[in-house]
């Protein structure tokens, strides 16, 4: 109760009769706390119509523009019709554990930005590895000069295609999870089996593309070559198809 | 005389209290249930590549309807109910609305002229005062709701408005670097039974 209901008390106190000091007491207590209940709901509606969150920060009064008109606070919506029961402990541990979770989702935002970025970045050297060894076959094998001159980009920009995209799934793979998510055939799920043929190709192209340099002069380094090109294809196609996943649905 | 007065002092002040006491349902008035599982609460968000929605049927509320026609609804939904058929989507919208500190949507509207009609089955359509919990923050709306009494026993009421994620202090989350729009849409499916 604050000075101002305590003053009420007191003011309807002090005029009854002191013969009827007791009972009269007792009356003006319950109708002093009747007055608060009554002024109570009035001030709340009157009050900031923002709630308060947990940590504190005090949220917007003015809605955005693209929301619909809000009409004046009132006292009827000053009802409510769940009975929660108020623990404090309870409370306390929700507050812990949705402070210790917002650590891990601002740890994930961060990690997944990167993990973007640099699918991005090693999806476009992907693109310049396949262009680079498609002009590299046709040198050698497709009626070309047999030059060379695509070897050494092809081999810097599978390097650097590698990197990188070994970089985005180890970001995907670390990133913490503070809400967990149930296995669904999702496009989530989709985006992981896609890039797990995308690795397989990587991996496999990582073995064939020194294989098939070191059968110069043989008749079997064309398939090789083949074979090793089709593969860069693949991971590239798997690529596309896991990024587009999130495009599309 | 002593103990009478304080029995007197403490029975008043009981009184008094409950009177004071949060308002629960008014004296007489209908009160209706919310079905849940036959209720809905859907979300709509427009992304530059794609739209999403996601639905929650673990609406639980009640509504209470005063002889005079006086009509409150209150309406909680769990943030983590929201299903949009993508895990890794529902897992970055509890992550953006702070699902853990914030964990229910929580929706109270009234309306006058709502009593039960004498016909079924029977629509009304009123514009009711909205107050949507969300975020931690609260806001008000004049929210356009079409209620149809099926029978006497059973009411649906179906409502879309918009909200603004800023305004909510929500941060948008993005996809490949672009943000979904501001732009929240929310329907609301509900069925209410006495």
């Amino acid at each position: 109760m604050n000075w101002q209901d305590q003053g009420r008390v007191d003011i309807v106190a002090r005029t009854m009769s002191p013969r009827f000091t007791h009972l009269s007491r007792a009356v003006a207590v319950g109708l002093a706390l009747a007055l608060v209940g009554a002024h109570a709901p009035a001030a709340r509606a009157q009050s900031a119509e923002t709630a308060q969150p947990a940590d504190g920060t005090p949220a917007p009064s003015a809605p955005a523009p693209s929301a619909p008109a809000p009409s004046a606070p009132s006292g009827d919506l000053d009802f409510n019709f769940f009975e929660d029961k108020k623990d404090p402990n309870a409370e306390l541990a929700t507050k812990l554990k949705a402070d210790a979770l917002d650590r891990q989702v601002r740890a994930r935002r961060k990690t997944l930005t990167a993990h973007q970025a640099f699918g991005i970045t090693s999806y476009a050297l992907l693109a310049v590895t396949l262009v680079l060894g498609t002009l590299n076959y046709y040198d050698k094998f497709g009626g070309g000069d047999y030059t060379g001159r695509y070897n050494a980009p092809h081999w810097a920009f599978s390097i650097g295609s590698s990197a990188t995209f070994l970089t985005t799934g180890v970001l995907g793979l670390a990133a913490p999870q503070p809400y967990k998510k149930p296995l669904k055939a999702d496009t989530a799920m989709f985006h992981k089996v896609m890039m797990g043929i995308a690795t397989a190709c990587f991996v496999a192209n990582i073995i064939l593309g020194p294989i098939s340099s070191s059968r110069e002069g043989k008749l079997d380094q064309r398939d090789f070559a083949g074979a090793h090109l089709g593969i860069g294809y693949g991971a590239f196609a798997a690529m596309t198809a896991g990024w587009m996943a999130f495009v599309v649905k | 005389m002593r103990r009478f007065a304080a029995v007197v002092t403490a029975t008043t002040a009981t009184l008094a209290l409950s009177v004071a006491a949060h308002a629960q349902a008014p004296a007489g008035a209908t009160q209706l249930t919310i079905a849940t599982g036959e209720s809905t609460l859907t979300y709509h968000l427009i992304h530059k590549m794609h739209k999403v929605s996601g639905t929650s049927k673990k609406v639980e509320g009640r509504a209470a309807i005063t002889p005079d026609g006086k009509a409150q609804v209150m309406v909680r939904v769990p943030v983590e109910s929201f299903d949009s058929d993508n895990s890794n989507r529902d897992a970055h919208m509890k992550e953006s609305v702070e699902a853990a500190r914030y964990p229910t949507v929580e929706l109270k509207a009234v309306a006058d002229g709502m009593a039960p009609p004498a016909t079924f089955p029977s629509t009304v359509k009123k514009t009711w005062k909205v107050q949507l919990v969300f975020h931690g923050v609260k806001q008000l709306f004049d929210v356009p709701i079409d209620v149809t009494w099926k029978d006497a026993n059973t009411a649906v009421a179906k409502a879309d408005f918009h909200i603004s994620l800023e305004g909510y202090k929500v941060e948008r989350p993005s996809l490949l670097f672009v943000k979904v729009e501001d732009d929240l849409g929310l329907s609301a499916n509900l069925v209410f039974k006495r």
